[in-house]
């Protein structure tokens, strides 16, 4: 009868203990899940703005116009697309910190190769426009449209000379979960009236 | 009762529903009823160990009351009422009458036998009562435990945000300054320095501009902003920006 009475206190006592270890470290565990899935969401926020500033960056860079052009017309040409295309290169690179293969050597906010889908130059002279494409192999095709009609891929109506470009990178995630991301960029050229 | 915060104490109190002392009750300390115990299960005299084992040994017949205290023994619900006497009258009667003063108690003793007779009663030393007070602490330490954990989970979370947000302070401040460059060719003196002040109040330290373009370059040649530095004393980082030259 002690002995009863004893062991049923010592099991309800190690039960009520059990729960308040389970109940604290269930909240721990909530509040470390939270804090993870908030920091994922901070670290994925500044690869996105990181990513953007380096492609509107590169884009901006690849905009060389034409002075000569400009001075005589007035009219704003970037005059060669293979060269720009060439600086875009370079200077996507250089701003996203990538190494020989394309990769971010810390694999913090880049988790792996960034590639370049497209890289579109837009010529606008009058009421044409052309059309400069770079694929991603880096194969140049050209095609002319009206302006007002030509949209961008990301559905911006072309109203000026500028550069598009759309690149891919992979994000690591929670637990390693990879996402291929993608981002882009158009850039007009305007002329600072000043 | 003892009027001290003793595990017999505190049990007589649980028993009684007396409030408990104030030492009992004070910081730090938690002393809860927890009524497990069954009370019929429980006898308190107004002797202690010694002095039982000692009534057991020489007076273990014998009935009536113990001259030397103003009481007898006694039961706190009422349990040995109901107790049929059987041969044990004598200690019926030592049960039934309750202590008349009761600042005498000094024993608490559990007989789970269901006789009548007490006298193999074990002292009951407040064992329980002393287990309660070991899980309060764990109540306490699990709590405290978690709450560290958390909080060194918050700080360490905190801590990765705010790096997180200075290093697009420092991207914005080399975003601006690239801008700046496009339009002269390159970094001018007045920037440079300019550049090292908003540096140093985002907390960058031993900043470096080696790889900058420093020196004026042809329109449409490219040019360079390359910082390199240590945040917040800790954290090495090199935020380069390339950009041509529109001026």
């Amino acid at each position: 009868m002690w002995k009863k009475g004893f062991l049923r206190q010592s099991i309800k006592k190690t039960e009520e203990g059990q729960l308040e270890w389970i109940t604290g470290l269930f909240f721990l565990l909530i509040l470390g899940i939270l804090l993870c899935g908030t920091l994922q969401l901070d670290v994925f926020r500044a690869s996105a703005v990181y990513l953007e500033d380096a492609l509107a960056a590169s884009n901006l860079a690849s905009a060389v116009i034409d002075v000569e052009e400009y001075g005589i017309s007035h009219t704003i040409l970037i005059e060669d697309p293979d060269r720009a295309y060439e600086i875009y290169l370079s200077a996507l690179q250089g701003n996203l910190n990538l190494n020989e293969e394309w990769e971010c050597p810390g694999k913090g906010l880049i988790g792996g190769q960034v590639r370049v889908l497209d890289y579109i130059v837009y010529n606008v002279h009058e009421d044409n426009v052309e059309i400069y494409r770079y694929d991603e192999n880096g194969l140049l095709s050209y095609s002319e449209g009206c302006l007002g009609e030509v949209e961008a891929p990301n559905g911006k109506v072309i109203e000026g000379t500028g550069v598009y470009s759309e690149v891919t990178y992979p994000v690591k995630g929670i637990m390693g979960v990879e996402v291929q991301a993608c981002k882009a960029n158009l850039a007009d050229i305007a002329v600072d009236e000043r | 009762m003892l009027e001290e915060c003793t595990s017999v104490e505190r049990m007589y109190r649980c028993w009684k529903n007396v409030p408990m002392l104030e030492e009992c009750t004070g910081a730090g300390r938690k002393h809860r009823c927890h009524r497990k115990i069954k009370p019929e299960k429980l006898i308190y005299m107004p002797y202690t160990t010694a002095e039982r084992r000692k009534e057991n040994a020489g007076n273990s017949t014998k009935n009536g009351k113990r001259n030397s205290e103003n009481c007898e023994v006694g039961m706190p619900s009422g349990a040995g009422n109901r107790r049929d006497s059987g041969d044990g009258g004598a200690v019926r009667h030592r049960l039934t009458a309750l202590c008349s003063d009761e600042r005498q108690l000094k024993g608490i003793y559990r007989d789970d036998s269901g006789s009548n007779d007490h006298r193999g009663a074990e002292y009951f030393d407040g064992s329980e009562a002393m287990k309660q007070e070991k899980g309060s602490i764990g109540d306490i330490l699990s709590a405290g435990i978690c709450m560290l954990a958390m909080t060194v989970l918050m700080f360490a979370y905190m801590d990765d945000v705010r790096l997180i947000h200075r290093k697009s302070e420092v991207s914005q401040i080399a975003r601006q300054y690239i801008l700046k460059m496009e339009t002269v060719g390159y970094l001018t003196e007045e920037d440079r320095i300019r550049l090292g002040r908003e540096l140093d109040e985002a907390g960058v330290t031993e900043l470096e501009l080696a790889g900058t373009t420093m020196d004026p370059v042809a329109y449409g040649d490219i040019i360079t902003l390359e910082i390199k530095g240590r945040l917040e004393g800790e954290h090495d980082f090199v935020e380069k920006r390339i950009s041509t030259a529109k001026h």
